[in-house]
């Protein structure tokens, strides 16, 4: 198991964002969490990746216990996620979103920085060629020069995604990465997905789109922060009655 | 309320050449233009040795390198108005142990600077995670709390009138120029490597999204202590200097007034270029200390309203002018070379 | 006992003083998000101002705080809609235009009243007995309008459809604007009521304590220790802490000397904020 999660549990006040939320990732699997919107979906990233503080429950990476990590520590550790707002660096160009996140492989100290030693220009150099590279694979060449904020929204999301690539996580958490796109670029990026997948990178995806279920060897359905369904996505979507009713028969499939 | 904009790399105007060769030539113009600037710095004594203009410039290497260190710590996003107390801790560090210890001012200045960085990171640490304005509301405040803190020393500190009788360095003033001028090429020269390394995309990273950075390791308390500390260095160490060179540590010259003299610097220079503080310390500063005398008690007033037209019509300052004007000169150069193009077929 | 009892006075006089100060720069700061910097100067011109009309042109006192709070409110409708507004919400441009008014206000007043101390003559002369004790009356006087301006203020912002209106900016602009609160007016209003406020605190201290060129800086220092403490968003924790300051530096220079005392409450503030850089009472 690369990630267990047990009993997780948030409380804001007295509201109760999540409740007793299990869940384990095994390596090399695609893993679809899902659910309406307020459901708790993003929270559980966020409480994975140290950005809120956890009221309860256990989080372990690799059998270590990230529970009270802070970001930039769950980062090092080998856990890349994206954001579904605000994704970026607005006013680095794309290049320079990408170069600024190739911070951890290959890491540079702060004296071969300030004296310029040679490792931190082969180091730079190296990060500039991965970065030209990582922009082909998503797509974003022609743009390298712009600054990140004049970019189309689906471009964006496709950045957000190389940026978390640079950081060669072990485990990537795609927060709603499909929002905002059309069908071709959806199509395009659940390639993306399945090829990072081939490259040993493990993802958690955040959904609400339906269309990810494709994609996914299992997948968890959460709604009001806490589990209401685990299992194959056929075993899930068959169990349509339970999701209409929660989420409404308008559910996109 | 948005963030601090921060600069990246240095926009490139339509024209300018791009790729290896452009950004090559483009570093040599601009290391020779400085190169040749100092130069002139460096020989200018011998037409004003010992004059009021001389006095003006040390004044001006002292002021170039605090505001430069502000503007170093803006990057970051923190919008540092204890910057004059730092500045009078190096001086504060530097007098007294040259007055009652006797102490060398080589071993003095020195430490003055290295007083000024410790007391930066430890001032910096509750501050780190506070957002803009409570940043600046948390660092003006304390800015006060450190210089009230050394006016209360008793007899020690000199309290409000200062402490005197600090050992000079030189009898002759040309020597404080050179000095003055020796600490303020390095210390800009530190600055700058700081700023255009990957230390300063760290710092600007955090500045834009603390959270995005933090998703790739680069984490918001650390980085941003640490170019505090950095910055007050070299803050603390002209600080030391001027103390040493005006002979006495007197609290008015690190106060509010002073820090808020020091923003105005940054803010018309252009607090988005590097060489914004220094812009503003030869407008607001050299300018009219050398040409303007007579303007002594109205000079607030013209500084006040220099900052409004800023404020209103060029928010990136001067230097943000320039390059608009560059920008348009450029423009206006490609637009004859194409149409001659055209024309000439 | 003379004594205990003026401490009484002096320690609720100043709390009032400090939370109409707080309360007005808390105003300007939770609903525009505007650090003002400049409020001391206005906290320093509105005294300078009333004592310019009361000794100069010969105002009846109690004619001349009332003029001098509205022309400050005034001022801040005109300083919103022409300073603050075109900055639109730029953090280092807004600081521009704080420093330039603070650097015009300051300047002036200093050429024109000299750095000497003044005071202003007391609005109402004599002494009214509670008892065996003599208070002065000025200081009543200054009390209860202090206590119904702050009731009128809670009233105001707990019971008015404004101050509703000024609860769902401070919590939510953009929704606020959803439901068709013109910022515009909230901004008005907001500017309006903290010019005010520091001109009520800067003509009771002008009144009862000192007036000297560097009442603008003292008040700025104070109003961002009361609101760093008093926590982020926060209008209830300027009261509390406004009435702590006032304990502070109302009783302990009785028996500490006065440079003292600022360093202490400066090291309690400062050890108060590593603990809680957000502040006691805030929410974010």
């Amino acid at each position: 198991m690369l990630m267990e999660i047990k009993g997780l549990t948030k409380r804001f006040g007295g509201l109760k964002a999540v409740s007793e939320f299990d869940i384990d990732v095994a390596e090399g699997e695609i893993v679809g969490l899902i659910g309406p919107n307020g459901a708790g979906k993003s929270t559980v990233f966020n409480l994975i990746t140290g950005v809120l503080p956890v009221t309860s429950g256990t989080i372990m990476f690799r059998d270590a216990d990230i529970t009270r990590s802070q970001p930039n520590q769950v980062a090092k550790l080998g856990i890349g996620r994206t954001f579904q707002l605000n994704p970026l660096f607005p006013e680095f160009t794309v290049l320079e979103n990408v170069t600024s996140s190739f911070d951890l492989h290959p890491h540079s100290s702060l004296a071969d920085i300030f004296f310029n030693t040679p490792k931190y220009r082969r180091n730079e150099k190296f990060i500039k060629e991965m970065a030209h590279q990582i922009l082909e694979i998503v797509g974003l060449s022609k743009e390298a020069n712009e600054l990140a904020r004049n970019l189309a929204h689906g471009h964006q999301k496709m950045l957000g995604v190389a940026r978390a690539l640079a950081t060669k996580p072990t485990m990537l958490l795609l927060d709603e990465p499909l929002a905002g796109m059309n069908p071709s670029e959806i199509q395009y990026s659940l390639d993306a997905i399945r090829g990072m997948r081939d490259n040993g990178i493990t993802v958690l995806i955040v959904e609400h789109n339906m269309q990810v279920l494709s994609l996914c060897d299992r997948v968890v359905v959460i709604s009001f922060g806490q589990k209401i369904c685990e299992g194959l996505p056929e075993e899930v979507r068959a169990n349509q009655e339970v999701i209409s009713a929660y989420f409404g028969a308008d559910y996109v499939c | 309320m948005s963030e601090i904009k921060t600069s990246t790399t240095e926009s490139r105007e339509p024209g300018e050449k791009a790729g290896p060769s452009g950004a090559r030539a483009r570093r040599w113009a601009g290391v020779s233009s400085l190169g040749a600037i100092v130069i002139v710095l460096a020989l200018l004594p011998l037409a004003i040795a010992g004059s009021y203009k001389m006095h003006v410039l040390i004044l001006a290497f002292v002021y170039i390198v605090v505001a430069g260190g502000f503007r170093t710590i803006s990057i970051s996003g923190q919008f540092n108005i204890a910057q004059g107390a730092f500045m009078g801790v190096g001086a504060y560090a530097a007098a007294i142990p040259g007055v009652w210890l006797h102490w060398s001012p080589w071993i003095t200045i020195p430490l003055g600077a290295v007083a000024a960085a410790i007391v930066g990171s430890i001032i910096a640490f509750p501050f780190a995670r506070l957002r803009t304005v409570y940043y600046a509301m948390g660092t003006l405040f304390l800015g006060y709390v450190i210089m009230n803190l050394i006016t209360a020393g008793g007899k020690t500190t000199g309290m409000s009138t200062g402490l005197g009788g600090v050992k000079p360095l030189f009898e002759n003033r040309t020597n404080y120029y050179y000095l003055g001028l020796g600490l303020m090429v390095v210390s800009l020269a530190c600055l700058y490597r700081f700023e255009f390394s990957r230390i300063g995309v760290r710092m600007k990273a955090v500045a834009q999204s603390h959270q995005v950075a933090a998703s790739v390791g680069i984490g918001e308390r650390g980085n941003r202590i640490l170019v505090v500390a950095f910055s007050s260095f070299f803050t603390g160490l002209l600080g030391a200097f001027y103390c040493h060179y005006t002979g006495v540590a007197s609290p008015s010259s690190y106060g509010l007034g002073a820090t808020l003299l020091i923003i105005m610097y940054v803010l018309v220079g252009g607090l988005n270029s590097f060489w914004g503080p220094s812009v503003g310390v030869v407008i607001l500063l050299i300018i009219p200390e050398f040409f303007f005398r007579e303007l002594k008690g109205d000079l607030p007033y013209v500084t006040a309203a220099i900052l409004l037209i800023i404020a209103f019509l060029l928010p990136d300052g001067i230097v943000g002018l320039v390059k608009l004007i560059k920008g348009r000169v450029v423009n206006r150069l490609i637009r004859k070379e194409v149409a001659t193009d055209v024309d000439g077929d | 006992m003379d004594l205990a009892v003026q401490t009484v006075i002096n320690v609720v006089l100043l709390g009032m003083v400090y939370i109409l100060m707080g309360m007005g720069f808390a105003f300007i700061l939770n609903l525009l998000g505007i650090f003002n910097l400049a409020h001391g100067a206005i906290f320093m011109s509105a005294a300078y101002g009333c004592y310019l009309f009361v000794v100069k042109l010969h105002f009846p006192g109690l004619v001349a705080f009332p003029l001098t709070v509205l022309l400050a409110a005034a001022f801040g409708v005109l300083v919103e809609r022409f300073l603050f507004r075109p900055m639109k919400a730029d953090f280092n441009r807004t600081m521009m235009v704080c420093i330039a008014l603070s650097t015009i206000l300051v300047t002036t007043f200093n050429r024109f009243l000299g750095t000497n101390a003044l005071s202003i003559p007391s609005f109402i002369k004599g002494t009214t007995r509670f008892g065996s004790y003599p208070v002065e009356t000025d200081r009543l006087f200054a009390f209860a309008i202090g206590v119904i301006i702050l009731v009128a203020i809670i009233l105001f912002v707990d019971h008015s459809r404004w101050g509703a209106r000024m609860q769902a900016v401070t919590q939510n602009r953009e929704g606020a604007a959803l439901q068709g609160i013109r910022f515009s007016q909230v901004a008005a209003i907001a500017c309006a009521v903290g010019f005010g406020l520091a001109a009520i605190g800067g003509v009771f201290t002008g009144a009862l304590y000192n007036l000297t060129p560097f009442i603008g800086d003292v008040s700025l220092i104070k109003v961002l220790m009361l609101v760093i403490l008093a926590g982020l968003g926060s209008f209830n924790g300027i009261f509390y802490v406004g009435a702590l300051l006032g304990v502070l530096y109302g009783a302990l220079p009785v028996v500490l000397n006065g440079a003292v005392v600022d360093a202490l409450a400066s090291i309690m503030v400062l050890a108060l904020l590593v603990i809680r850089p957000k502040g006691f009472f805030g929410h974010e």
